[in-house]
């Protein structure tokens, strides 16, 4: 197991590169600009600045990670379909399942890397200056920093679906982010229309996210256990 | 239940058809092979060599009655089959990011038992580079990687699928040491797919000639050469054959010249044609592996 | 040794062959061991099997014997059957010729020329064996 997940970190090297880029430096920036402001303006107001513009990059770099989660599972199967390595795989005996438990495994690690990062800064700014937040108008900031973490996992899961089938990783990236957003406009374009304003709630585009995330999933997954072609 | 890991065959396929789309590429073949031996798989360009090899080894889906390597079946446990069969594909698509030593590693983790002193050995042997990553590999060394890495595992059954194609004469010398010394050292049973005749002829006891997904002949090789031949009568003027002698795989009319390659040869048939009203003179010439090879393909195609 | 893949011939008859002449020429030497099968197979690029029948075939004629657990040696009378054995040889390419002749459409007499003329070429070359 331990050389397949080397296998699988080695394939997601631009993935995981992308991955740092996207925590490290809006967070980076923000801490910049803060440290700057500091020096030039009168009107600083310590550490609330702090917390305000993490809390902003934070919530960017979760926001710009639902992207990189998108190509990490377009990625997945495909990347070795492209060059036919997977060709070279599937004569090895190592099980379907081990394959797959293997990507994702790595694609949690990668996701957790994100997550933890960037909740725990905006975790460290809130138990810092509850304050400041409490003052932020609807929506709250659970939503928001929860509603990029749904997006993020349900881009994952339906490029994932495309990626067990396709032999290209951007074409099962593209399609992925493409399907997911038609079907999200079109629940909303439906949802709109047919439920009464009153009885629209954060339950329906969730369930709508939930729904898709475990389906393609699921779905993708058990495909490509039951394919014999690599 | 315990199969009998011994006495079964090698491969043991029957009724075994593959479409691709509209094209049929193997037309409901049946095939055993026993173990201990060497088999060549002779056949054209698309005869369907690659596409049998392929489901033998669980990585293209079939249908078959019966689809038995080594005793398993290749549909219910695929992981077995490969654990078991060292593999050398047409195509090499190794990881090409990787270095050889990293390859090694990463298939000696995959199998068990791997034996690392003959891994060791054919890697000096080859005179390949640990260091060197795949994209920089020769395509000489690509074959050489492919066949160390199908016999370290020691497999019970190697299975060479064109393995000497586009290697040059001396990676092609080494090619063929190296997988005669694992005959010689562990007696297992081999399939090679080739269309490099002298090649095959050099290696295996058995050959089974493919056309069109459908197997033509099986047989031991020496068998087959010394009891087919090539019956020439020249004939009268205006004349026409008529029945050729029975067992006939191809004929042709030249002129006044007449060909037949006959199988299960006997001088009964050289009587017959002989008899014949239309002959002046027949002569029976002996038949190399390629004209035999090429006369079974051609009657296969006429006989369509 | 040169093995021909090409020819209709059995690999293990050409492989026996090859030894015949080896031993009447003095390559290997009556009491002198042949190489292991191994050896054998990979030095002239032929299946194991294929050579142990070429072997048993030259046991069987008596220009070789196994010594248990040592190998295969030539035997005592080897180099004088092998020289016999290398005539019968000699006498199949000389049949084939005459057919070959024959299906030209030469005579008898021009076929006997043709074999002094090669008769005169040897004697030229040398040998130092008569």
């Amino acid at each position: 197991m331990k050389w397949l997940l080397w296998k699988d970190f080695r394939l997601n090297w631009l993935i995981i590169i992308m991955a740092l880029f996207i925590v490290v430096v809006p967070n980076l920036i923000a801490v910049t600009v803060t440290c700057y402001a500091k020096h030039d303006y009168h009107n600083y107001n310590g550490s609330a600045d702090f917390s305000n513009t993490l809390f902003v990059s934070a919530t960017s770099s979760l926001f710009l990670s639902s992207i990189v989660f998108a190509f990490m599972g377009g990625n997945a199967i495909a990347c070795e379909r492209a060059d036919r390595s997977a060709e070279f795989l599937a004569y090895l005996p190592i099980s379907r399942g081990k394959i797959i438990t293997s990507k994702l495994l790595v694609a949690l690690l990668i996701g957790a890397f994100i997550w933890i990062v960037n909740f725990s800064i905006i975790g460290i700014c809130y138990l810092a200056v509850p304050q400041n937040f409490m003052q932020k108008s609807s929506p709250p900031i659970g939503a928001v920093t929860g509603g990029f973490l749904i997006a993020g996992l349900t881009f994952f899961c339906v490029t994932w679906l495309f990626s067990c089938f396709m032999q290209s990783q951007a074409i099962s990236a593209g399609s992925g982010l493409f399907t997911t957003l038609l079907l999200t406009y079109a629940f909303a374009f439906i949802v709109h229309f047919f439920i009464v304003e009153e009885n629209i709630t954060i339950f329906w585009p969730l369930g709508l996210a939930i729904t898709l995330s475990l389906a393609s999933l699921v779905g993708g997954t058990w495909y490509y256990l039951r394919r014999v072609e690599p | 239940m315990t199969p009998q890991k011994d006495t079964s065959p090698a491969i043991e396929i029957q009724g075994l058809t593959k479409r691709f789309g509209r094209t049929v590429a193997v037309d409901n073949l049946s095939l055993t092979i026993p173990r201990g031996s060497t088999f060549g798989l002779l056949g054209p360009n698309g005869a369907g060599k690659s596409t049998t090899i392929k489901i033998l080894m669980g990585i293209l889906s079939a249908m078959a009655e019966k689809l038995q390597v080594l005793g398993v079946d290749v549909r219910t446990n695929p992981k077995l089959v490969k654990q078991r069969v060292g593999y050398v594909p047409e195509m090499h698509h190794i990881y090409r990011w990787m270095r050889v030593s990293e390859v090694i590693g990463f298939c000696r983790s995959c199998y068990q038992p791997w034996n690392d002193r003959t891994c060791r050995e054919t890697l000096d042997l080859f005179a390949l580079d640990p260091a060197k990553k795949v994209k920089h590999l020769s395509k000489g060394m690509l074959a050489k990687l492919s066949l160390l890495l199908a016999v370290s595992h020691e497999p019970e059954m190697l299975l060479l699928d064109e393995p000497l194609s586009g290697l040059d004469p001396i990676v092609r010398e080494e090619f063929l040491e190296g997988v005669l010394g694992t005959i010689c050292s562990r007696g297992q049973t081999v399939l090679i797919s080739s269309h490099m005749l002298d090649d095959v002829r050099r290696l295996s006891d058995t050959i089974g000639i493919l056309n069109e997904g459908r197997l033509l002949v099986q047989d031991n090789i020496d068998h087959l050469l010394t009891t087919t031949k090539r019956i020439c009568a020249t004939l009268k003027d205006g004349c026409r054959p008529e029945r050729p002698p029975e067992g006939t795989i191809w004929q042709r009319v030249n002129g006044r010249e007449w060909i037949a390659t006959v199988r299960d040869f006997s001088p009964d048939k050289v009587q017959q044609v002989s008899a014949l009203d239309g002959v002046e003179h027949v002569e029976v010439q002996d038949l190399g592996l390629e004209e035999l090879f090429k006369d079974f393909i051609k009657g296969q195609r006429v006989s369509k | 040794m040169k093995i021909n893949p090409s020819s209709h011939v059995p690999i293990y008859l050409q492989i026996a062959e090859g030894i015949r002449a080896a031993v009447a020429a003095g390559v290997y030497r009556p009491g002198e061991a042949l190489p292991s099968l191994r050896n054998m197979a990979i030095q002239i690029k032929v299946n194991p099997n294929t050579v142990q029948r070429a072997y048993d075939e030259l046991e069987r004629e008596g220009l070789i014997y196994a010594q248990r657990g040592k190998g295969l040696f030539v035997a005592e009378k080897g180099t004088a059957s092998a020289q016999s054995q290398a005539g019968d040889g000699v006498r199949r390419v000389l049949d084939e010729a005459v057919r070959a002749g024959q299906a030209a459409g030469m005579s008898a007499d021009q076929v006997r020329e043709l074999f002094n003329k090669a008769i005169q070429g040897m004697i030229k070359i040398g040998s130092k064996r008569r």
